[in-house]
């Protein structure tokens, strides 16, 4: 502490910066055993949005086991991705909009009382009516809990445009669910 | 009097907790396997077969293989057996007739 014409001046040694403080720097580059564990800690996670999306146990688990098939044959782009997260939640919504259209059995004619099912009844029979493009959107708002700003970012559409979509995706819900 | 259904977006909430406090792995039917492994174990079985014919390379058919050796060595005793001035297995034709 030194004093200059009264006042008094703290010399404050500047702080090591730790690793997790650290800013992260733009070009990031992870190895392969780093990418190994992102994936396999991912699993889980990939799961269940991808059961938020379908809203079937056996899909969901083909559609998250796709998405990680496609993510280990991309390392490279893994490997240098600024939000894995993000990355991850793109492949793995493009693979259950694959599904959702081109699945073999109908969702209206499927059998939603089969024992393995998951879930309400009812949600379900309610989700099979809408849309591939507003399930994945509801998914991405209640369930990944994004907000408009990061569906926008997301969809590369204006945020006004996330509203109305999403607006239209709820109201589509609730009258499926009232018949 | 039927229980009242509860409101749409209340169950939806509800759903989406359901998927987050899911079991990572679900469990699976059996005979009910994922599409992908179809692919995946035929090509493991055409990977496996392709080695073991690499491997173990088919030897040719004993009785085959003698009659193409008694064949040459009956050729190769011919040969030696020719008289001189012949060539190969037929006479010489002559290209041009004189009269």
């Amino acid at each position: 502490m030194k004093e200059s014409g009264g006042a008094k001046v703290f010399l404050v040694r500047p702080v090591e910066l730790s690793v997790a403080t650290r800013p992260i720097p733009m070009t990031v580059k992870r190895t392969n055993v780093e990418i190994d564990a992102l994936l396999e800690g991912a699993r889980p996670w990939l799961y269940r949005l991808a059961l938020a999306i379908v809203a079937e146990p056996n899909l969901a688990e083909d559609v998250a086991q796709e998405a990680l098939i496609r993510a280990n044959r991309s390392r490279r782009q893994l490997a240098s991705a600024t939000d894995p997260k993000a990355w991850l939640r793109r492949v793995l919504v493009r693979r259950a909009m694959t599904a959702l259209k081109y699945r073999k059995v109908d969702p209206l004619t499927e059998d939603l009382t089969a024992p393995d099912q998951f879930g309400s009844l009812e949600v379900r029979e309610t989700l099979a009516q809408l849309a591939p493009e507003d399930r994945i959107l509801l998914a991405l708002a209640h369930f990944e809990q994004l907000s408009y700003a990061e569906i926008a970012e997301y969809l590369e559409v204006p945020e006004g445009t996330v509203a109305s979509r999403l607006h239209s995706a709820r109201a589509a819900f609730k009258e499926a669910w009232r018949r | 009097m039927a229980p009242m259904k509860p409101e749409a977006m209340t169950a939806l909430d509800q759903f989406f907790d359901e998927c987050h406090a899911a079991p990572p792995t679900p469990r699976r039917e059996p005979g009910r396997g994922s599409a992908l492994t179809v692919p995946a174990v035929g090509l493991t079985l055409g990977i496996a077969a392709a080695l073991l014919v690499s491997l173990f390379p088919a030897a040719p058919a004993p009785e085959a293989a003698r009659q193409t050796a008694q064949a040459l060595a009956d050729r190769q005793l011919r040969r030696e057996e020719k008289p001189d001035g012949a060539v190969g297995s037929r006479q010489r034709i002559p290209t041009r007739w004189t009269v």
